[in-house]
């Protein structure tokens, strides 16, 4: 009688743990989907100088922004905080798989060294990307980029009406999201980790 | 009328402890004047990789009086010039910066310079800024003395 009472209890506590652990545990997120007009192979060159190929971010999870160096606001407040994000990965351990890429849409005043120095102030670990200026156009028609230079600044200075979005690529090199510049970093962070 | 210029407390003490030096820009504090009531706060200017040069400053402005102030531009010693900008949207999607000849602010309310919105643009910085130190840019507006400000470098 007396093991009969202590199997029931066990079994009782073995269908509360369980049940605790179905009514606690978040329900899994649903994938996110992929955006098949973006995206594709593209050659540039990088901060280093070197040629740089798509295929050297296959098997990353890359947060990728277009911009040029000269802008004031919206291009080193994105950095900032695409900086921010990356090193709350590193602190958390899942920064391993990420790649946070700058593309300039300015190739003449953006040259490797100006990207390797403006880009190493934010992280070293991120990437600049530059090039022709048939290379930054063609991957920012794959990306669907708008970028226009519309005259100087009263210091002669090119000035660019652009868009500016933050893409999410996947370990395969397809878009899954794209973000506004103020966009919530633990959005983004949730977003990641669906895909690392 | 009396009037009051209205600082964030940083800017109270500092106003405070060099009232002899301020005087001459902040007649306010030292006695009656004809002029109207504004609350500045949360001023910064954007931390910048050293090899830029140009960065954005932002503030917070409230006309706490019956009257519109016009801000008519900044001055500072750390860069070379300083104009009035906003990020404007355009009807294709994409945004371009403009400059604005000045910024009205209408009695009662509050005008915010913030990121992606008005800002201030400051060329050919003199310098790298070091984060965490305080730059001074001067505020000119239509109806008083310049108001020269402490604005904090931040990320």
């Amino acid at each position: 009688m007396k093991k009969l009472v202590l199997m029931a209890v066990a079994v009782l506590l073995v269908l509360a743990v369980v049940v605790a652990w179905e009514t606690t545990r978040e329900a899994p997120r649903e994938p996110l989907p992929v955006n098949t007009r973006m995206g594709g192979e593209f050659t540039m060159v990088d901060q280093n100088g070197e040629t740089f190929s798509s295929d050297q971010l296959a098997g990353q999870v890359v947060l990728m922004f277009f911009g040029f160096t000269h802008c004031p606001d919206i291009c080193p407040a994105t950095m900032a905080r695409m900086a921010q994000l990356y090193k709350q990965l590193e602190a958390s351990g899942q920064a391993e798989d990420v790649q946070v890429v700058f593309v300039t849409f300015d190739p003449e005043r953006d040259t490797p060294e100006h990207l390797q120095q403006y880009l190493a102030w934010f992280h070293e670990d991120f990437i600049g990307l530059t090039g022709s200026e048939e290379q930054v156009a063609e991957i920012a028609r794959q990306y669907s980029v708008v970028y226009m230079p519309v005259g100087e600044d009263s210091q002669g200075g090119t000035e660019f009406a652009h868009s500016d979005f933050v893409y999410l690529i996947d370990r395969e090199g397809r878009v899954r999201k794209l973000y506004p510049v103020d966009a919530d970093l633990e959005e983004i962070k949730d977003d990641l980790r669906t895909l690392l | 009328m009396t009037c009051v210029r209205f600082f964030n407390r940083r800017g109270v003490l500092l106003a405070l402890l060099a009232l002899p030096l301020l005087a001459p820009v902040a007649p306010a504090l030292a006695g009656e004047i004809d002029e109207p009531e504004l609350l500045i706060d949360n001023m910064w200017v954007r931390a910048v990789p050293p090899v830029s040069s140009t960065t954005a400053g932002y503030f917070t402005v409230t006309n706490t009086s019956d009257e519109t102030v016009t801000l008519l531009g900044f001055s500072t010693d750390i860069a070379g010039a300083g104009e009035l900008h906003t990020m404007a949207a355009q009807e294709d999607g994409t945004r371009r910066m403009q400059r604005l000849r000045n910024v009205p602010i209408p009695a009662g309310e509050t005008v915010e310079f913030a990121p992606g919105g008005h800002h201030l643009m400051l060329f050919r910085l003199v310098r790298p800024l070091e984060e965490g130190e305080q730059v001074e840019l001067c505020l000119e507006f239509d109806a008083t003395a310049p108001y020269c400000l402490p604005f904090e470098v931040r990320r």
